[in-house]
């Protein structure tokens, strides 16, 4: 009778164990997850879904196993491995999920005003500053890696891409460099990130821009682009990105065949299911795998408050370098462009370029810069995926 | 050091040709580099690699622009 009571309470037992008040810990950051996500409305569809699967795959263990019956165990995987290892460990969520965003991406802003392409490259910098300060940080601050030359370049990638605000190029990266351990922290870092831009960009941009400089106007032209030019759009950039960086190709591919199925005009039906059913379902599955991954014994350690802040800190080198760049730009230019577009020159999309529009809208309530921040935006969308295929390909090549 | 750079991406083109994408991974770099040396190569070829690309794109487009007139 003790044996069967003892049995059926395990669970509650557990949380007053060592073990169970990781799990509480858990549950209180997927509760401030899931608040931010209803009571903010920060990217509810990514963060609800990441605050549940964080409870799933945080529940007591079943005692026969002694893991949460939601991840099961190798022999027998629970629902949430069973979608990490389909959607995940090979890269198909995100995949999917750009075929998804090329389907709502609208190029021919940026087809119009290509000069904002550039803004697309610059605001990558943050990427790159971020891997140099994490090659000396990490060895400093995580001792278990020291001497581990590979696993520190590894991981510094990983952390760098957060700052393109792109979480599925993010995922491809620490997936491809075999980032088990650390895919959970990475993984929450760069979506909660990509959620929180209205929160991290504003202040950024206050304090690298005058009011002045807020204030300036772009002109911008309603005139359409030609259907031939929005369908070889996609094509010849999936060639060219798939000759010069070949460990692109997953991403750029999927992201410009979502693009083409849009553009091509015979394909309305795969458009709208793309855009629609097809992103959601993927947002869905992809948030709850996340997630699972912030179990506690994985989670709660030194390297994430080591990731969440390096990644932070990718976010705002990336904002500040699309904006100086401007600023250096305006240096140059008869017509000057207005800098906060810079700071829209990272992945996160449409996010970035509304928070950019409307912060020009309350400098001056007529001035409407939305098309052009739209430009840089789908730029950073390429830009963070060339970003992310040049890191793969230079560190697997400096691999000892 | 951009030689030593363009000798890695020479070897590694090869490897490609000769083993396919697999290989790519297998290069080996004979020369001991220091951690922030190779971390400042993946951040000046990397930096340049996405500005060539998107200056690519950008020359496509301008390119379009002109034929579409």
């Amino acid at each position: 009778m003790e044996a069967i009571l003892s049995e059926l309470f395990s669970g509650a037992t557990y949380l007053f164990t060592a073990a169970g008040l990781k799990t509480l810990a858990m549950f209180a950051i997927a509760g401030v997850l899931i608040y931010l996500a209803v009571k903010k409305d920060y990217e509810p569809s990514l963060l609800l879904p990441i605050g549940f699967g964080c409870i799933l795959a945080n529940l007591p263990p079943v005692l026969a196993t002694m893991m949460p019956s939601a991840l099961g165990t190798a022999e027998e995987p629970g629902f949430l491995s069973v979608l990490f290892n389909a959607g995940i460990a090979n890269e198909l969520f995100p995949i999917l999920i750009f075929i998804a965003v090329g389907a709502m991406i609208d190029f021919s802003p940026l087809l119009k005003d290509p000069s904002m392409i550039f803004f697309g490259a610059a605001a990558q910098f943050g990427i790159f500053a971020t891997f140099l300060l994490s090659l000396v940080l990490i060895p400093v601050l995580l001792p278990e890696t020291a001497g581990d030359e590979n696993l520190i370049l590894k991981l510094a990638s990983a952390i760098g891409i957060i700052g393109a605000a792109d979480g599925p190029t993010t995922l491809y990266v620490a997936n491809h460099f075999a980032l088990k351990n650390y895919m959970a922290p990475i993984s929450v870092a760069a979506y909660s990130y990509m959620s929180l831009v209205p929160v991290i960009q504003p202040p950024v941009i206050r304090a690298l821009t005058t009011k002045e400089e807020r204030m300036i106007r772009m002109d911008y032209h309603e005139d359409r682009c030609s259907k031939t030019t929005l369908i070889l759009f996609p094509i010849i950039v999936t060639v060219v990105a798939g000759v010069l960086v070949p460990m692109s190709a997953p991403l750029v591919g999927s992201l410009m065949f979502g693009n083409l199925i849009r553009e091509c005009g015979v394909l309305e039906r795969l458009s709208k299911t793309a855009q629609n059913e097809l992103a959601n379902l993927v947002t869905i599955l992809l948030g709850l795998t996340i997630g699972s991954t912030m179990v506690a014994e994985n989670f709660l350690r030194v390297d994430t408050l080591l990731i969440m802040a390096l990644g932070l800190v990718a976010f705002v080198f990336d904002t500040a370098g699309g904006v100086l760049f401007a600023k250096l730009m305006n240096l140059f230019r008869k017509k000057k462009v207005n800098p906060m577009i810079g700071a829209a020159g990272i992945s996160a999309f449409p996010m970035s370029s509304r928070v950019i529009a409307k912060m020009a809208l309350k400098e001056d309530p007529s001035n409407f810069i939305l098309m052009q921040a739209t430009s840089a935006n789908v730029s950073g969308q390429l830009g963070s995926i060339v970003a992310g295929g040049m890191v793969i390909t230079l560190v697997t090549m400096l691999l000892g | 050091m951009m030689k030593k750079l363009l000798s890695l991406l020479i070897s590694s083109a090869s490897a490609e040709v000769i083993g396919g994408a697999d290989a790519v991974t297998q290069v080996v770099v004979q020369s001991p580099m220091s951690l922030m040396t190779k971390g400042l190569i993946v951040t000046a070829a990397g930096l340049a690699g996405v500005f060539l690309v998107l200056c690519l794109f950008y020359l496509t487009i301008k390119l379009m622009q002109k034929f579409a007139k």
